[in-house]
């Protein structure tokens, strides 16, 4: 992690950050309850729970009767989904719509496709897309789980996605590093192999490149990864921009700690815009770190 | 209507004639006391022996369809519905309700089958078949009654581990 130090902004507290447990988030799901009755209950059964005050339907888990909230019946009937905050701005940045014709490219184990069904309160239509059969279980799961009824999962390489749609909003969460899950697993802390960094960076262009793709004009495109690697990141969104027609819709997060994207690295330079992409550290937040760039297609 | 997809070599056919709409709106009404206008914003199609219930706008072409909607009932022989079918409808439910605490549930979730009159409560005139097992007054899954008011869960067997953990410590909790 030290080759960040220059980019990351209290790189000392960031590195302390990362040596501390990351605490549990919970998005209650008011597809099926409201959020007073779950609050309540988790609240009688000995749970102590902060609202979020930046991100709707979140709370952090500040105290427990001994268990992990996962063990309880309500987690069981899909009264919540445990999802970090830092992948929990995603949906909200897509902005999906009602009725809406949205694809999730590589949507295993669901979080952010539940998520955006909760926004869009089960209308439109959600394409959930995941191309390994071992994740699609997980997937299936927990759409069933938090009782979503819009979503048809599907099972294709997303690079190759076949034509389909256009959609009015495609949202590409892709395999990346995951550096920024260093507080959940210590052997990540050390930072990731360069080698596999260039290696995912080609399936990441892909998966950017087709998510354009298949996105009608005027349409909104999400890329995030939970790592911090720069070639993972604005390497991937400026490789985009020179290649398909789209440009980067800023995002605002004015009340919300975060960084700005970098513009360059190292030896390299990138669209002067992609400063107007995110990036999230785990100090900023209390939680896992994250990278977000939102375009348009043209 | 119906629409074919190919998947895997082979054509998936979800066929959401009215005719499926019909029976789910009966089935549940006569059995479980579901209003039947509760399904008026959704589809409901048939996937081989499967009714499933869904909210999408529509079926985009082309695409290797896994799976859509949630599923509500098998419909090969007897209608059975599912134990997250049960679950999503939840308050809709009036009626052929077996309410059950601990160790009625504990009991279930092991295999045993207890007479309906041995439950804290229940909203069952005895009929032979599908009834909704409740837990703390939510329905948690499928159960069915035989004709001599036995009662057996039904909740698949996954499912029903991870419930019978959940109910050893809310178990050692009454105890501690």
């Amino acid at each position: 992690m030290d080759r960040y130090a220059e980019v990351i902004p209290d790189f000392e507290l960031f590195k302390a950050c990362l040596q501390t447990p990351q605490p549990h988030y919970i998005r209650i799901n008011t597809l099926k309850i409201s959020e007073e009755e779950a609050i309540s209950k988790l609240s009688e059964l000995g749970f102590v729970l902060e609202k979020v005050p930046y991100l709707k339907w979140f709370y952090k888990v500040v105290g427990t009767p001994g268990y992990s909230i996962t063990h309880t019946l309500y987690h069981w009937l899909g009264w919540f989904y445990v999802q970090d905050v830092a992948p929990g701005l995603v949906s909200p940045i897509l902005d999906p719509q009602r009725d809406e014709l949205i694809l999730d490219l590589s949507a295993a184990p669901g979080g952010k496709t539940t998520h955006i069904a909760q926004i869009i309160e089960n209308t439109g239509t959600i394409v959930a897309n995941e191309p390994v059969t071992g994740r699609l279980r997980s997937l299936q799961a927990n759409t069933h789980r938090m009782g979503v009824l819009n979503t048809i999962i599907t099972q294709h390489n997303g690079i190759m996605f076949p034509d389909s749609g256009p959609f009015d909003r495609v949202l590409v969460d892709v395999p990346c590093s995951g550096e920024g899950r260093a507080r959940e697993t210590k052997s990540r802390q050390k930072g990731a192999e360069p080698g596999f960094i260039e290696s995912i960076s080609g399936t990441q262009k892909g998966l950017l490149r087709r998510a354009i793709q298949l996105t009608k004009p005027g349409g909104i495109i999400v890329y995030s990864t939970c790592t911090f690697a720069p070639e993972e990141n604005e390497a991937v969104v400026h490789y985009a921009l020179q290649n398909e027609p789209c440009e980067i819709v800023p995002i605002d997060m004015s009340d919300i700690p975060h960084s700005k994207g970098l513009t360059r690295w190292q030896d390299m330079e990138f669209d002067q815009s992609l400063e107007h992409t995110v990036r999230i550290y785990p100090h900023q937040l209390d939680s896992g770190g994250m990278y977000i760039a939102k375009l348009r297609r043209l | 209507m119906s629409k074919r997809f190919r998947y895997k070599g082979q054509t998936i056919k979800l066929d959401f004639s009215e005719k499926w709409t019909e029976l789910v709106k009966d089935y549940f009404h006569n059995r479980f006391g579901v209003d039947p206008t509760f399904w008026e914003p959704y589809k409901i199609f048939n996937r081989g022996d499967e009714l499933w219930v869904a909210s999408f706008s529509l079926v985009p072409e082309g695409v290797r369809i896994v799976k859509a909607g949630l599923r509500l009932l098998r419909v090969k022989g007897n209608p059975k519905p599912t134990t997250v079918a049960l679950q999503w409808l939840n308050k809709h439910i009036s009626k052929n309700v077996v309410y059950t605490d601990i160790e009625t549930l504990s009991k279930l979730l092991n295999g045993a089958i207890i007479h309906v009159s041995n439950f804290p409560k229940t909203t069952t005139d005895g009929e032979k078949g599908y009834v909704a097992l409740a837990f703390q007054n939510l329905i948690i899954g499928c159960g069915h009654i035989s004709s001599g008011g036995m009662v057996k869960s039904q909740i698949p067997a996954g499912k029903a581990r991870e419930l019978k953990e959940i109910l050893i410590r809310l178990s050692s909790k009454d105890l501690s």
